[in-house]
C-alpha cells in the first residue's frame, strides 16, 4: 500500500508555497503570489498543488503542517510550527550536511543554525527594517525599472560594483537615484545593491557563526548575483539544494507533518 | 469585580483613577525614575510615591526635540509626556544616576519642564562597606530635601512605620509571585506584571488591603490555558503587560521573573531591627542588582538560577530596550553564562512602544520549538 501524503503549507509575506510528501519524496510543489487574506493564499495554493498530485480534495491529506507569516490563518492545517524551525527541517531533509540556512524571504532574513539531527541550534532574525529581504529587491527593481532576475543576471558581469554604504532600503534607495544620475552603469549598480545585502547578512551569519555547509533558502536564495556575493564575503562555498530554495519551508513543514502523525495515537 | 480585575485597570494607564482621587484629597504625588529610589522617605513625609511610566504615550516628537534617535525609548516617550504637560500633576520628581539617558533625561526636565520638588540622587554602581555609606549619605540628603520643601520632619518613627508598611508589600508581592511555584500557577506573567505596576502607582495602604484579598481568590484560581514550556523573563524597564501577553500567547507561559517592575524591585525586605535610614540604605543596595551595578552579574545570574530552580522554569527571555548600553552589556553575559549552565535563553530586542509583533510570534514559537516542548 502507498504511504498517505503529507503536506507544508508556507505563507510568507510575499508568496505562498506548498509541498506534498510521499514515501520520502515530492510528489507536488506549488507557488503562488500572495493574496491579501492569508486563509485565501492558503486555500489558493493548496488546491493547486493537490491538483497536481491527482487528488480529488484537501481533505485526502493525512496531516498538513502551515508555516510562515500567515501560519496562524491556515484554516485546514493540523498545526502551525514556526518557519525558523521548517527551514532547518527541509535544508537538513534536503541535505544533511547543511548546518547553516541562510533564509532570505519577501519581508525578513534569518540566519538558523542547525544540529546533526536537523533541528534548530541557535537563530537570528532581522528586525522590522527591510535591508537584506524581497523588500529591498523589490525596491531597487522599481527605481531600476528591472525585474529580480535581471538585477540577479546583471550584477554578474559587472567588473566594478557601485559602492552603496546605506543598507536601510529608503536610503539606498535614493542613493541609487544619485549613481544613476552620476551615469553610473546599471550592470554595476546591481552588483552594488547584491554586495551591500551580502554585507548586511554576512554580518548577521556571524553573529551565530559559519558552519559549513552553509546554504541559502528562501525566494531571494535564486537570485545568483547575491549567492556569489555572499560566498566572497563568507569566505565559503554556499550549498545548492536539489530544489527550489524558496519551498525550503513548505519541505520542511512536510516532513514534519510526517513526524508529527507519526506522533498521534493509533486508532 | 475581582481583585485582580481592578489591579489591572490601574496598572492600564498613568496617571490612574486612584492617583486622581488622591489629589483631588489635596495629596501631593512625588513621581521616581527607578528601583533604587527609597519610597519610604516620600511616604514618610507624607506625599504618594509613583514610579513614572510612559504608558499610552504614542508619539515621542516633542522628546525628540531634545534627545536622539540613539536615547532609548522610555525615556523619550517620558519625556514627551512631561513636555506635553501630561506629568502636571506630579509635585516632585525623584531620579538618579541610573544610566546615562535617565540623567540626561533629568537635566531636560529640570531646564524645561521642572516641577516644583526635583532631586537627583547620585548612587554608586558598586556594592562595598564604603559605597553603602555613600548612598546613606545620599538618602540622607533626599530626606532633608523632602522634610524642607513639604514642611514635614520625617522622624524614626514616622519613617518605621513606612518601612513597615513597604515591607507589607514587598511580602505580599513575593506570597503572591510564590503561587506561581505551582504546576497550574493561578496566575499569567502578565497579571503578575499587571500587579506589580499597580504596586507602584496608588497607595500602598489600599494596595495591601487588595493584595491580602487577592491571596485568598487565588488560592481557588487555576490559570485556565495550557502552555507548553515555563519561561523565566529576565529584563530591565518593562512594564507593559500586554508584550507578555504576546509571548504568552504563544505558549510561554512566564512563571518567573527578575524585572526592575517585578520581583527586582519587592524581593528582599528591609531589616526592621536597624536604625531606619541604616535599614534604607542596607535595602536599596542589596537588593537583587540592577545592570547598573557593574559587579552585579554573578549576583544576578545566582537569583536567576536560583527562581528557575524554584520556578521549574525552563529556559530564560531576555528582553531589553534598544538603546539601552547597561542591558546590551548583560545581556550578552547572560547570554554566555547561560550557554555554560546548558539552559536555553532567547534574546529579545524591543522599543518601549510594542511593534514588530509578527516576527516576535515567530521568535518566542520557535524557541520552544527548539527546547523540544
Amino acid at each position: 500500500m502507498q504511504e498517505k501524503l503529507f503536506a507544508g503549507c508556507d505563507v510568507g509575506s510575499t508568496t505562498g508555497k506548498a509541498v506534498l510528501i510521499r514515501d520520502g519524496s515530492i510528489v507536488g510543489s506549488v507557488v503562488v503570489p500572495c493574496l491579501p487574506r492569508p486563509e485565501k493564499t492558503a486555500e489558493l495554493v493548496m488546491n493547486e498543488v493537490v491538483k497536481q498530485a491527482g487528488l480529488s480534495s484537501i481533505t485526502d491529506l493525512a496531516y498538513l503542517v502551515g508555516t510562515g507569516y500567515g501560519r496562524m490563518r491556515i484554516p485546514f492545517a493540523n498545526e502551525n510550527i514556526s518557519e525558523i524551525t521548517c527551514h532547518a527541517r527541509g535544508a537538513s531533509w534536503l541535505c544533511q550536511s547543511v548546518k547553516t540556512a541562510i533564509d532570505i524571504g519577501g519581508q525578513d532574513c534569518k540566519v538558523i543554525g542547525i544540529s546533526n539531527n536537523g533541528r534548530v541550534r541557535e537563530f537570528l532574525m532581522n528586525d522590522k527594517c527591510a535591508a537584506g529581504t524581497g523588500r529591498f529587491f523589490e525596491a531597487m527593481g522599481r527605481v531600476l525599472h528591472l525585474t529580480l532576475e535581471e538585477i540577479s543576471a546583471l550584477s554578474l558581469k559587472s567588473a566594478s560594483p557601485a559602492n552603496i554604504t546605506s543598507q536601510c532600503s529608503v536610503f539606498a534607495e535614493s542613493e541609487v537615484v544619485s549613481l544613476l544620475n552620476d551615469g553610473v552603469d546599471v550592470v554595476d549598480i546591481a552588483a552594488g545593491i547584491n554586495l551591500a545585502i551580502a554585507s548586511r547578512l554576512t554580518s548577521l551569519v556571524r553573529k551565530v557563526g559559519i558552519v559549513e555547509d552553509v546554504t541559502v533558502t528562501g525566494g531571494c536564495a535564486k537570485n545568483a548575483g547575491l549567492i556569489k556575493c555572499l560566498e566572497d564575503r563568507l569566505k565559503s562555498t554556499v550549498k545548492l539544494l536539489p530544489e527550489d530554495p524558496q519551498i525550503v519551508g513548505a519541505i520542511g513543514a512536510a516532513v514534519l507533518a510526517r513526524e508529527q502523525h507519526q506522533k498521534l495515537p493509533r486508532s | 469585580m475581582a481583585v485582580i480585575e481592578i489591579l489591572l485597570n490601574i496598572s492600564s494607564s498613568f496617571p490612574n483613577e486612584v492617583m486622581e482621587q488622591w489629589r483631588r484629597e489635596g495629596g501631593k504625588i512625588v513621581g521616581y525614575f527607578c528601583s533604587y529610589v527609597p519610597e519610604e522617605l516620600i511616604h514618610a513625609v507624607g506625599a504618594l510615591p509613583v514610579r513614572i511610566r510612559a504608558t499610552g504615550s504614542a508619539d515621542t516628537s516633542d522628546g525628540d526635540a531634545y534627545l536622539s534617535a540613539y536615547n532609548c525609548t522610555f525615556t523619550r516617550h517620558a519625556l514627551d509626556q512631561i513636555l506635553k504637560g501630561k506629568f502636571d500633576f506630579l509635585d516632585g520628581i525623584v531620579a538618579l544616576n541610573s544610566c546615562d539617558h535617565i540623567r540626561r533625561l533629568f537635566d531636560i526636565i529640570a531646564q524645561k519642564a521642572p516641577r516644583p520638588f526635583m532631586q537627583l540622587l547620585n548612587v554608586p554602581h558598586t556594592t562595598t562597606d564604603g559605597t553603602c555609606q555613600w548612598y546613606l549619605n545620599e538618602i540622607s540628603r533626599l530626606k532633608q530635601a523632602l522634610e524642607k520643601h513639604f514642611g514635614v520632619e520625617i522622624t524614626d518613627e514616622k519613617l518605621r512605620g513606612s518601612i513597615r508598611l513597604c515591607n507589607e508589600t514587598r511580602s505580599l508581592l513575593k506570597r503572591i509571585h510564590e503561587t506561581r511555584k505551582k504546576p497550574d500557577p493561578p496566575l499569567t506573567g502578565a497579571e503578575m506584571l499587571g500587579i506589580t505596576v499597580a504596586a507602584t502607582a496608588m497607595p500602598k495602604e489600599q494596595f495591601n488591603a487588595m493584595l491580602s484579598r487577592l491571596l485568598g481568590e487565588l488560592e481557588s484560581r487555576v490559570h485556565p490555558d495550557k502552555y507548553r514550556a515555563r519561561i523565566m523573563l529576565v529584563a530591565g524597564l518593562l512594564d507593559d503587560p500586554e508584550f507578555l501577553k504576546i509571548i504568552e500567547g504563544q505558549g510561554a507561559l512566564i512563571v518567573a521573573e527578575s524585572l526592575c517592575f517585578g520581583s527586582r524591585w519587592f524581593w528582599n525586605p528591609a531589616d526592621e531591627s536597624l536604625p531606619p535610614m541604616e535599614a534604607l540604605a542596607d535595602r536599596y543596595m542589596n537588593h537583587p542588582p540592577c545592570p547598573r551595578m557593574i559587579d552585579g552579574h554573578e549576583r544576578r545570574f545566582a537569583f536567576i538560577r536560583e527562581m528557575m530552580e524554584a520556578y521549574s522554569a525552563d529556559g530564560i527571555i531576555c528582553e531589553r530596550l534598544k538603546f539601552c548600553d547597561l542591558w546590551a552589556g548583560e545581556s550578552t553575559l547572560l547570554r554566555w553564562t547561560a550557554r555554560e549552565a546548558g539552559i536555553p535563553l532567547l534574546a529579545l530586542e524591543k522599543e518601549y512602544t510594542s511593534g514588530g509583533l509578527g516576527q516576535l510570534r515567530t521568535r518566542v514559537q520557535s524557541f520552544i520549538e527548539n527546547m523540544g516542548k
